[in-house]
């Protein structure tokens, strides 16, 4: 990525009318995602019936489908996706690279390489694969991001890439070896490792809630020092920028929302890669309006993707993962042929 | 699994043609390059086509019940690029993992509905094992190198010249772009055999021309590479058959985390009080 011109380019007008205008088309998009989600499934349940499930409950058996599968996996599907939007605009602003995913900071490989050991050491399956997930994958970024950073220079995009790439390598070579060793493991945890929605329940969101809070928080805050560090490093630090600081917060941040998002759902590596060049279309690359735009995206691609998924197959569901890839990436490969791309 | 960019391709040209830089980067020049210069993955393209292309001899050469099996996981594998070759630059990049995604849900779907014993042989075969391969895998893996080892062996001296930099090798009077372009289609289409006899076997081609280089002090030979990798992967698959017995690993699991964790340590060495 060469260095760009020292100043944002003015947005145009029609950017900067676009812009507002399609921040509220999203959260249209997301409000029509959500009611589906709830009323849409193996068995549709009208809209009044799902108001009244919230409203005045009466332990009837669509208002139990309504509390106890519906809300959760929607809620769970909202917070998400727009974790791993937000996880991979972050990610890409501090690789300076479009094919930058969470999964580059050893997140995936990290949770993968926990449940395994968690459903070889205790037999977890399941909703007990939260806390396993998320530490490994804490663990495993945290350790790229301090391999990547030894030196005088820092973690600079280059280093982490190859950092985390090394970490991965070793650890799915562990996983593979596991699965060769015990079937019983890899019969469970190849469920896993597609990323899915399906019988999670608000117990699991309430666990990763507040990482998922902080790392929202925190992301929130680095949208003009990412534009800052977007100049270049030098030129970043000469606007007064502390650019080993904001590349940190931003592994954190990235740390706290994909690992608690990968905790909940699996590894859905697509989401995060993807949202970021969809919303980048409408916001070009100005991370203060990149950021929200990618969050929005993400939980609107994600809520619809289970919301398909639940009713391609007759009889039974599509995992969330499979969906996200299979829908998302020819909408995804026409948007990137049929405009003009926004670079970082 | 299906979060990598894409396997760790062995692309002993790609990494013999780079300019001289950091140990590391030239390690791992395939896969970097991946990252970080998206014009490249036009060689992954044509890796990926000649593979799929290795596969369908050796699906009539050899034994059938293997590589016939083999057949979607490869396809799957290593055809996830070729719509590429429709689009430019970084639109080229972006549909290509678009493509690769799609790709990689058709295999978690047969991966997670087929039942356990065929995801447990496809997942084996992703990673890579000599296990249980015969003759006719044994004959398609010679005929590709009977065929390209020759070519290969006669760029030998251009590609010592292309170490020193293209700038310098192309006032020496070499053919760089010409070099590169044989250099690329030979290896890959010898990596297209190699992958649909053993699946994609990570880390044996980045680590064999440095080590052979390094032990004959010579700087990077061919000949040596060859005998280096034959060397590593057959002690590899010893470790892999003994170390856990009765339990026997694929190869490709050893590989992965011995090679792994050598650039581990590599990196580490470098990154120590390293300024830039």
């Amino acid at each position: 990525m060469a260095l760009r011109a020292p100043a944002l380019p003015r947005p145009t007008t029609t950017r900067r009318i676009i812009r507002p205008l399609g921040l509220v088309l999203a959260l249209g998009a997301l409000a029509v995602c959500l009611l589906l989600s709830v009323t849409v499934g193996a068995k549709p349940i009208p809209v009044a019936e799902v108001w009244a499930a919230l409203s005045d409950y009466d332990g009837s058996y669509d208002h139990d489908v309504i509390r106890t599968l519906r809300l959760p996996r929607t809620i769970i599907g909202v917070f998400v996706g727009a974790a791993l939007g937000l996880a991979g605009a972050l990610m890409q602003a501090l690789t300076r690279n479009p094919l930058a995913e969470p999964g580059i900071l050893g997140v995936n490989s990290g949770a993968a390489a926990a449940v395994v050991v968690a459903s070889l050491v205790f037999g977890a399956t399941g909703a007990a694969y939260v806390w396993p997930a998320f530490i490994g994958a804490a663990l495993a970024s945290c350790a790229v991001y301090a391999l990547g950073s030894r030196g005088r220079a820092g973690a600079t995009p280059v280093r982490l890439a190859l950092a985390g790439t090394a970490l991965s390598a070793v650890l799915q070579g562990l996983v593979h070896g596991v699965f060769v060793f015990d079937t019983f493991v890899f019969d469970r945890v190849r469920f896993w490792q597609v990323g899915s929605l399906t019988g999670r329940d608000l117990d699991v969101f309430w666990q990763v809630a507040p990482f998922l809070v902080a790392g929202v928080a925190l992301t929130l805050c680095l949208g003009p020092s990412l534009n800052a560090v977007a100049l270049g490093d030098d030129l970043a630090a000469t606007l007064g920028t502390n650019v080993p600081l904001v590349r940190a917060v931003t592994a954190v941040s990235v740390i706290l929302l994909c690992g608690s998002a990968t905790a909940a759902a699996g590894p859905l590596w697509f989401v995060g890669l993807v949202v970021p060049h969809m919303a980048r279309l409408i916001t070009g690359p100005d991370q203060r309006w990149l950021l929200p735009y990618s969050a929005l995206s993400g939980a609107v691609l994600l809520t619809a993707a289970d919301t398909v998924g639940r009713v391609v197959l007759p009889h039974s569901e599509l995992e969330v993962g499979i969906i996200t890839a299979f829908v998302g990436a020819p909408l995804f490969i026409a948007l990137v042929r049929s405009r003009k791309m926004s670079r970082l | 699994m299906s979060h990598t960019l894409a396997p760790p391709r062995p692309a002993k040209a790609a990494s013999r043609t780079t300019p001289r830089g950091s140990l590391a980067l030239r390690l791992f020049g395939d896969r970097l390059s991946l990252l970080v210069r998206p014009r490249l993955l036009l060689t992954v393209v044509v890796l990926a086509a000649l593979s799929v292309l290795a596969l369908a001899v050796s699906v009539a050469v050899g034994d059938y019940e293997i590589p016939l099996r083999a057949v979607p996981a490869a396809v799957i594998g290593q055809g996830e690029r070729l719509d590429v070759f429709f689009v430019q630059g970084y639109r080229l990049v972006l549909v290509g993992i678009g493509v690769a995604a799609m790709l990689g849900a058709v295999r978690d779907y047969l991966m997670t509905r087929s039942d356990l014993t065929d995801a447990m042989g496809a997942q084996i075969w992703m990673i890579g094992s000599l296990h249980g391969r015969g003759w006719g895998e044994v004959a398609a893996v010679w005929i590709g190198l009977a065929l390209l080892g020759p070519l290969l062996s006669a760029l030998g001296g251009r590609l010592r010249l292309m170490e020193l930099g293209e700038d310098t090798a192309r006032g020496l009077g070499v053919p760089t772009r010409s070099t590169q372009l044989v250099a690329l289609a030979g290896a890959s289409a010898l990596t297209g055999a190699a992958i649909a006899v053993a699946g994609p076997i990570g880390f044996v081609a980045l680590a064999a021309p440095q080590l052979a280089g390094r032990l004959a002090r010579t700087g990077t030979t061919l000949a040596g590479s060859a005998l280096m990798g034959a060397t590593l992967l057959v002690i590899a698959d010893l470790v892999a058959l003994r170390a856990l017995a009765p339990v026997q690993l694929p190869v490709g699991v050893v590989t992965a985390v011995i090679g792994g964790g050598y650039l581990i340590w590599l990196l580490y060495i470098e990154w120590r009080g390293q300024r830039a």
